[in-house]
C-alpha cells in the first residue's frame, strides 16, 4: 500500500513538472508553434483544408509569409496597411476561403426588420440601386448605372445596368426593382424601411391598403424605372435608397407577405445579384457563401466567404484572429500593440464616419440655459481625452458633420478651458447640489474609461454627475420613453448628408412623433432643414447646412466630441483587405470581389 | 412510495405557476422590449414608429397581464409559444440547442463524477498524505478560479500558445457532418473547463463522506475479518458514503441545461446557454419563459429523483 501511494505521488509530481516545462516553453512568443509541425505545413496543397484546424491554420500563413515578417514593422503596418499589402502582393491568386466573424443572432432577412449588424452580409449577397461610396462622400452607381433627377426634384429616373444576372441565372430587370419597393411598403412585411419610402407618391395609400398599385413607381422598360415623389427630396439617394437590397421577383412573388416577415423564410436559401451566393447556413455556427461567376462586378477571386461564429467576447475574437481561424476582425484599440507583434497579422485603423457626442436633455429646467451646455463643451477636454483615453483612435470635432467636405467653417472651437466653463455655470446659476445622470450604452472598456474621465472633468467645473450604464436594448426606454436622461453619450452613424439629422433636431420630430429626444426646438433650424431637402444644387445646400451647424454649435443640444475610427487586424495572406474594412453596421460599398488570399486556400 | 411521488407531483404545480409568474414579472420590469432591440441607437433611419406595425403583429402592444394569460393558455395546450425574434415555436428553438448543451454538460458532469469520486476516495484512503495534500490544494484552487477566467486562460495557453485545441465551435467551420472523434476533440476544452470546477467539489464531498464512514466500527470489523482493502472500500465504505453524493449529483442535474451560459458564450457553442443569453439581450420573452420553465421542471424533478434514489441506496429510508 504505502509503496503504491508513493508511486502515485511520484506520478503526480512528474505531471506537475511536465506542465511547468510546457508553460515555460510556450512563454517565449517566437517559440509558440512547435517546430515539429513545420514539415506537415510544407506541402499545403495536398491536405484537406478542414482536417487539422488547430495546427494548420497558424502554420500555413507563417510558412509563406516568413521572409516578410521583418520588413513590416508595427508602425508602418498600422499606418498604411493597403500600401504595404499591395507592394507585397503581386498578381491576384484565385481560389481560397475568406473567414469572417458571424455576429450574434443575425437575422438574414434583407427586407423586413433586421437585427443590428447584419447589413454587411447583405452587401455580399445583394446590391442596391445606388450605394454610398467607400470614402463616404458620394453616392455611387450600383444596379442603377446612372440616374436623372427632374428639375423640380420630384422625379427620379434610374437606368439599370444591362446584362445583370440573378444567382439562379435569371435576368435582372426593372420589374424586380418595382417588386422590391412594393414589398417594402407592404404593411404585413413590417419593413423598417416603409416609413422613409412614404416619400414616394402613393406609397402610403398602398401601405394602408386603399390601393393595390404604388402610383409613384413606374416601370418604363426592362432597364428603366421611374420614382415620383410627393415633394422634392434631394437626400433620397444618400439617406434612403442606398440602404436597400434589391430582391428577385421571380423567387418571392408567390410568397405571402406574412411569410416574408418571418426570419425563417430567409434561412433556407436566398438569391441576389452580389458577388457571392448562398451555399450553406447553420444557425449559430456558420454561413457559407460561394463565388458567383457571373457577377456583374466581375468574377470574384475567392472561392468562398465563410462567416464563422466564434466566441462573443472580443478576446475570443482576437485569439481566433491570431490563430488564423478568422481572417479579419475588429479589435479593441488596447490590443493593437500586442497583435501588431504577431507575425501573421497586419493591423489597420480607419475612419467609420461615426459621430460620438453628448446629447443634452434641454427639456430639463436646469439645461434650458445654453450657457450650461456651452460650459459642457468648454469643460470636457475632447482633444486630450481622445488622445489619452481613446489612444487617438478618433478625430476630435466641434460639429456634427461626418466629413471635412460637409463641415462648416468658422465654428466656435470650444478649446478646453475649465475656468471658463466654471464661470459660465456660475453665470447661468447652476445649482451646486444638482446631480445629473451621465449615461452611456457601450460596454467596451475604452468607453467606460472615457465616461469616467468625463465625470472627473465635470466635477472639476462644479457639475456633479452620476454614471449610468445602460444595456443597448434599454436605450429606447431610458432615452425616449422615461425622459429621465440628463446627458447621454451616444454614437451616430451618419450618411454623407446632413439631412439625416433632421429627425434629431427639428421640432416636429420631438419624441414621441420622431427621434428628437433632446426635445430641442428652434424655428430657424426647422426652416433650414425643410429648405435643405428641397435644394438640389450642392453649393446652395452646403450654405443651408452650414447655417444649421452654426446654430447648433452655438446652442449645443448635442455636444460633439469626436468622429470614431475602428481598429482592425487581418491575416497577412489577405490582399486588398481594405475593401472590407468598414463599419459593418451600415451598408456601403464593399468590394469583396477584389479581395484575394495569397495562399489560395 | 407511489402516493408520495403523486403528492410531490401535485405540490409541484403551484410552485411551477409561481415560478412562471415571477419570471414573467421580472422580464417585464426590465426596460425595453423586443422591438426596442431592433433599433440601432446609432442609426437614425429606424424609429419606434417604423416598427409599430410589427409590435402589433407580435402582440407586444397588449398589456403584460394579458400576455401572461395568453402564454399560460398556450402552455395548457402543451405549447411554449413562439420566439419573437425567429417566429419559430419555442419548443423547436430549445430542441435544436438541447443536443449541443447536453453534450457539453453531460460530458462534464460524467467526467466530474468519475474523476471527482475516484480522487476523493484516493485522498480519503490516506488522509493528510502528500497525495491528499496535493489534491486538496488543487481542489481548492479549481473551486476558487472563476470559470470565465479558467476558460480564457485555457484558450490562451492550450489553443493559442500551444495550439492543441480549437478556439471555438462544435466542429471545423463550414463543415456540416462532423465525425465523432472530431466532435469529441472540439468538446475537450469547454467540457473539461466546465467539469474541473465540479471535479473539485465532488472530490471534497467524497473525501469528507468517506472519512466519516471509514471511522465507523463496522469498517474495523471488516478489516478484522481480514477482508481485502479494495473490498472494504468498494462494498462497505463507498456504498455508505454515496448518500450525500446523490444529493449533490441530483442538485447538479438542472445545471445540465442551464449551467453553461458563460462557457457556451466564450466557446461560441450553439447551446441553450447562448440561446438564453441572446434571448435576454433581445428581450425575447417566450424563449426566456420557456427555458426557465423547463429549468424549473428539471429542478423539481431532479429533487424528487434524488429523494427516490435515497430510498433505493439506503433501505432504512421509506416514504409513506
Amino acid at each position: 500500500m504505502p509503496a503504491r501511494l508513493r508511486s502515485l505521488s511520484l506520478l503526480s509530481a512528474i505531471l506537475v513538472l511536465m506542465l511547468a516545462v510546457w508553460l515555460s516553453a510556450c512563454s517565449s512568443p517566437a517559440a509558440a508553434p512547435a517546430p515539429a509541425a513545420q514539415p506537415t505545413a510544407a506541402p499545403p496543397q495536398a491536405a484537406a483544408p478542414t482536417q487539422a484546424p488547430a495546427a494548420k491554420a497558424t502554420e500555413a500563413p507563417k510558412a509563406t509569409e516568413a521572409p516578410k515578417a521583418t520588413e513590416a514593422p508595427k508602425a508602418a503596418a498600422t499606418q498604411a496597411p493597403t500600401a504595404a499589402a499591395k507592394a507585397a502582393a503581386g498578381s491576384p491568386v484565385t481560389g481560397g476561403t475568406l473567414k469572417l466573424p458571424l455576429g450574434q443572432n443575425v437575422d438574414l432577412n434583407p427586407i423586413g426588420v433586421r437585427t443590428i449588424g447584419a447589413d454587411y452580409l447583405m452587401s455580399v449577397m445583394y446590391d442596391g440601386l445606388v450605394q454610398t461610396s467607400a470614402n463616404w462622400e458620394t453616392v455611387e452607381p450600383d444596379l442603377a448605372e446612372k440616374w436623372t433627377i427632374s428639375p423640380d426634384g420630384t422625379k427620379y429616373t434610374f437606368n439599370l445596368r444591362k446584362g445583370v444576372k440573378w444567382h439562379d441565372g435569371q435576368p435582372f430587370t426593372a420589374a424586380d426593382v418595382e417588386f422590391t419597393y412594393k414589398t417594402f411598403v407592404t404593411k404585413a412585411v413590417t419593413s423598417r424601411f416603409a416609413q422613409a419610402l412614404f416619400a414616394i407618391k402613393g406609397a402610403k395609400d398602398f401601405y394602408e391598403g386603399t390601393t393595390d398599385k404604388v402610383e409613384g413607381i413606374k416601370v418604363v422598360d426592362d432597364n428603366t424605372i421611374e420614382f415620383t415623389l410627393t415633394q422634392p427630396n434631394s437626400a433620397l439617394l444618400t439617406t434612403v435608397l442606398s440602404l436597400h437590397s434589391i430582391i428577385p421577383k421571380h423567387v418571392w412573388q408567390d410568397v405571402k407577405p406574412e411569410e416574408l416577415a418571418k426570419p425563417g423564410t430567409w434561412e433556407k436559401s436566398q438569391i441576389g445579384t452580389g458577388p457571392f451566393k448562398w451555399s450553406k447556413y447553420e444557425p449559430d455556427k456558420f454561413l457559407e457563401l460561394v463565388r458567383f461567376d457571373d457577377a456583374w462586378q466581375g468574377k470574384p477571386y475567392l472561392d468562398k466567404v465563410l462567416f464563422v461564429r466564434v466566441g462573443t467576447t472580443t478576446d475570443a475574437q482576437a485569439i481566433a484572429l491570431e490563430k488564423g481561424e478568422l481572417d479579419y476582425a475588429t479589435v479593441p484599440a488596447t490590443e493593437m500593440d500586442r497583435l501588431g507583434k504577431v507575425a501573421s497579422l497586419t493591423m489597420g485603423e480607419k475612419a467609420i464616419y461615426n459621430l460620438r457626442f453628448f446629447a443634452v436633455n434641454v427639456d430639463k429646467p436646469y439645461f434650458k440655459d445654453k450657457r450650461v451646455r456651452q460650459a459642457l463643451a468648454y469643460g470636457i477636454d475632447r482633444v486630450g481625452l481622445c488622445e489619452a483615453v481613446l489612444l487617438s483612435v478618433c478625430q476630435p470635432t466641434n460639429t456634427i458633420a461626418p466629413s471635412k467636405g460637409l463641415m462648416a467653417a468658422n465654428l466656435p472651437e470650444y478649446k478646453y478651458d475649465p475656468t471658463k466653463a466654471a464661470a459660465l455655470l456660475k453665470e447661468a446659476g447652476w445649482p451646486a447640489n444638482q446631480e445629473i445622470e451621465l449615461s452611456f450604452y457601450y460596454n467596451d472598456q475604452l468607453s467606460k474609461d472615457y465616461i469616467a474621465a468625463v465625470q472627473r472633468q465635470l466635477d472639476k467645473i462644479g457639475m456633479k454627475a452620476k454614471v449610468v450604464q445602460l444595456d443597448s436594448s434599454a436605450v429606447q426606454a431610458y432615452y425616449y420613453q422615461d425622459r429621465k436622461f440628463d446627458i447621454m453619450y451616444g454614437g451616430f452613424g451618419i450618411a454623407p448628408d446632413l439631412n439625416e439629422f433632421a429627425q434629431q433636431f427639428v421640432s416636429t420630430a420631438t419624441w414621441p412623433a420622431g427621434a428628437n429626444a433632446t426635445l430641442y426646438k428652434n424655428t430657424r433650424v426647422d426652416e433650414l432643414f425643410a429648405k435643405g431637402i428641397q435644394v438640389a444644387d450642392p453649393a446652395e445646400r452646403k450654405k443651408v447646412y452650414d447655417e444649421v451647424q452654426t446654430i447648433l454649435a452655438d446652442e449645443l443640444p448635442w455636444v460633439p466630441l469626436h468622429l470614431l475610427e475602428i481598429t482592425y487586424g487581418f491575416n497577412k495572406r489577405v490582399q486588398n483587405a481594405d475593401a472590407i474594412a468598414r463599419n459593418w453596421n451600415r451598408p456601403y460599398q464593399w468590394n469583396i470581389e477584389k479581395v484575394w488570399v495569397s495562399d489560395g486556400k | 412510495m407511489a402516493r408520495y411521488i403523486l403528492r410531490r407531483f401535485l405540490i409541484s404545480i403551484p410552485i411551477l405557476l409561481g415560478v412562471t409568474i415571477v419570471t414573467f414579472t421580472f422580464i417585464n420590469l426590465v426596460p425595453g422590449d423586443y422591438i426596442d432591440t431592433l433599433i440601432n441607437p446609432e442609426l437614425s433611419s429606424t424609429t419606434r414608429a417604423d416598427l409599430e406595425p410589427l409590435r402589433q403583429q407580435l402582440g407586444l402592444d397588449k398589456p403584460a397581464p394579458v400576455r401572461y394569460v395568453l402564454w399560460l393558455r398556450e402552455l395548457a395546450a402543451g405549447n411554449l409559444g413562439f420566439s419573437l425574434s425567429t417566429r419559430k415555436p419555442v419548443t423547436e428553438e430549445i430542441g435544436r440547442r438541447l443536443g449541443p448543451t447536453l453534450k457539453i454538460t453531460a460530458t462534464s458532469l460524467l467526467f466530474a463524477i468519475l474523476v471527482g469520486t475516484l480522487l476523493g476516495i484516493l485522498s480519503a484512503m490516506r488522509p493528510y498524505s502528500v497525495l491528499d495534500l496535493i489534491l486538496t490544494i488543487l481542489g481548492f484552487t479549481w473551486v476558487s478560479i472563476p470559470v470565465f477566467f479558467a476558460a480564457m486562460a485555457a484558450l490562451y495557453l492550450l489553443a493559442l500558445k500551444l495550439p492543441l485545441f480549437p478556439v471555438a465551435g462544435t466542429g471545423p467551420a463550414g463543415q456540416s457532418d462532423v465525425p465523432l472523434h472530431i466532435q469529441l476533440y472540439y468538446l475537450v476544452l469547454p467540457a473539461g473547463i466546465l467539469g474541473l470546477e465540479r471535479v473539485a467539489a465532488f472530490m471534497r464531498f467524497t473525501r469528507a463522506s468517506m472519512l466519516e464512514v471509514l471511522r465507523q466500527d463496522y469498517i474495523s470489523v471488516a478489516r478484522a475479518k481480514g477482508l481485502q482493502e479494495w473490498r472494504i472500500i468498494a462494498r462497505h465504505a463507498f456504498r455508505n458514503a454515496v448518500l450525500p453524493l446523490i444529493t449533490i449529483i441530483g442538485l447538479s442535474l438542472p445545471g445540465l441545461i442551464g449551467g453553461a451560459v458563460i462557457i457556451e458564450s466564450i466557446f461560441g457553442w450553439p447551446g441553450l446557454g447562448t440561446l438564453s443569453l441572446t434571448a435576454v439581450t433581445q428581450r425575447d420573452y417566450p424563449i426566456i419563459m420557456g427555458v426557465n420553465f423547463i429549468g424549473a421542471v428539471l429542478v423539481l424533478g431532479s429533487n424528487l429523483l434524488a429523494d427516490v434514489a435515497y430510498a433505493l441506496a439506503d433501505p432504512r429510508i421509506r416514504y409513506e
